[in-house]
């Protein structure tokens, strides 16, 4: 069926189908490995101090890192910076192959009527 | 409307590849660097990197260099229309195209100069009329060769097209359209670059051979697009200032650790012109944390050269008020 779908559209799409199931997971695999939660800075005299909030089931816990700009804040700013981006490119990516998987469904069915339209016409001339 | 969009993929394939064999039958493919949608088909055959985009492209951009670089001079408009081609010019922009119904094909040069000289140049030895844009040249200074159905084709460095990219994609003068595509495009293959310790290298090589305001469009168009993209920018400039910091003054591998975590509130704080004296103040045991303390108390204040125990004491009797 495929052949007699010439459609630059749909293989396009199909593509980029692929390309994301195939890009997807090493996104995820990623962020897996990064902690989550969020920094959060509080003041306490002349010194601010950094915590990571994250949550642990349904309870909220809090993780002391220390001085802000010790080396323990730097590097989770830095982890939690990745994860969150990872985490809304991967929403991302789910709704685009869900959309594009619709698309596809939709041109293939009409790239399949079509087909069967002119292939009735042509019977119906022999 | 969509039907009207359908082009047979293969025969546009064809000709794009007919058209590639016959340059690099006439030695012309080392005078051109293909530029535009083709070259992510490029990188996705020579890298085989899924993070690479492979978006469909009716263009086919070739770009000379400044000033052109003609091996062996070949009729390339009569050969373009013999394959059906018309040179067409955009009203608004004077920009020079050549159309077929399977694929359009622009020939460009970097604009360099004033606004003045934008109009197109015919390419001596080609014929071609030829786009001037800015920003291309460093499209043709830093390139790479893959090989395609036999023949070399010269591409932009994954790092220069990515640039490029965030640029062109930010400009205001840009169609909306075209970019977001661009700037989808790059956050593509900036993770892809992001994966490849060379790729960032050059990345970096890249930045510092470009002019400033370059630099200053590149990182304010990340900071709108890909912020994320932006910190691994930074971090990866932040070891390359440790590193040679480290190699000119001959300084032990075992403080890179300590310079690399003071590069943190240098670059978030905009200490950038005091690295040096923190670079040393750091070795001398003072800790990230302190950073800030010691700049705005001493180093502001032109008493930098205060012993790491006194600011240490200073801390702590701050912290104690």
């Amino acid at each position: 069926m495929e052949e007699n779908m010439p459609s630059v559209i749909l293989g396009m799409l199909v593509d980029e189908h692929e390309r994301l199931k195939e890009v997807l997971p090493l996104y995820q695999k990623n962020y897996e490995e990064l902690p989550k939660g969020s920094l959060v800075v509080k003041k306490k005299g002349n010194d601010e101090y950094a915590y990571r909030k994250y949550k642990e089931g349904s309870r909220q816990k809090s993780q002391y890192l220390g001085l802000k700009w010790s080396p323990a804040y730097i590097d989770m700013d830095k982890k939690l910076a990745r994860s969150h981006y990872l985490m809304r490119e991967i929403r991302d990516m789910k709704h685009q192959v869900e959309d594009l998987e619709m698309a596809i469904r939709i041109i293939k069915g009409r790239e399949e009527r079509r087909w069967r339209r002119k292939e009735s016409s042509m019977n119906s001339v022999n | 409307m969509a039907q009207e969009r359908i082009v047979d993929e293969q025969r546009q394939l064809d000709l794009f590849n007919s058209i590639l064999q016959e340059l690099n039958a006439h030695g012309s493919l080392d005078d051109m660097v293909l530029i535009g949608g083709w070259t992510l088909k490029m990188y996705r055959l020579h890298y085989g990197d899924p993070r690479i985009p492979s978006k469909y492209t009716t263009d086919a951009d070739f770009l000379f260099r400044h000033p052109p670089r003609v091996k062996n001079s070949f009729p390339l408009t009569d050969y373009l229309h013999q394959l059906g081609f018309v040179e067409t010019t955009a009203s608004l922009t004077k920009e020079m195209r050549y159309q077929h119904n399977l694929l359009e094909i622009d020939f460009l040069l970097p604009h360099i100069g004033s606004d003045e000289n934008s109009a197109p140049v015919k390419i001596p030895g080609y014929g071609v009329q030829a786009t001037r844009l800015r920003y291309l040249d460093l499209a043709t200074k830093f390139t790479i060769k893959v090989e395609y159905r036999g023949a070399r084709i010269t591409v932009p460095h994954p790092a220069a097209y990515t640039y490029l990219k965030y640029i062109v994609g930010d400009l205001p003068s840009r169609s909306k359209d075209k970019a977001q595509k661009d700037i989808d495009t790059a956050k593509q293959m900036s993770e892809f670059l992001r994966a490849d310790g060379k790729q960032m290298t050059m990345l970096h090589t890249i930045m510092e051979d470009c002019p400033d305001p370059w630099n200053e469009k590149f990182y304010r168009s990340l900071e709108t697009h890909n912020n994320d993209f932006l910190r691994t920018v930074k971090d990866y400039r932040a070891e390359q200032f440790v590193t040679r910091f480290m190699l000119e003054n001959g300084i032990a591998h075992s403080f890179r650790e300590q310079l690399l975590y003071a590069e943190a509130p240098i670059e978030a704080l905009h200490f950038g012109k005091h690295r040096e004296a923190i670079y040393r103040k750091t070795m001398e045991g003072l800790p990230s944390s302190h950073i800030p303390f010691y700049v705005n108390r001493y180093l502001l204040k032109d008493n930098g050269d205060t012993s790491v125990a006194d600011i240490l004491k200073a801390k702590n009797k701050n912290r104690e008020r």
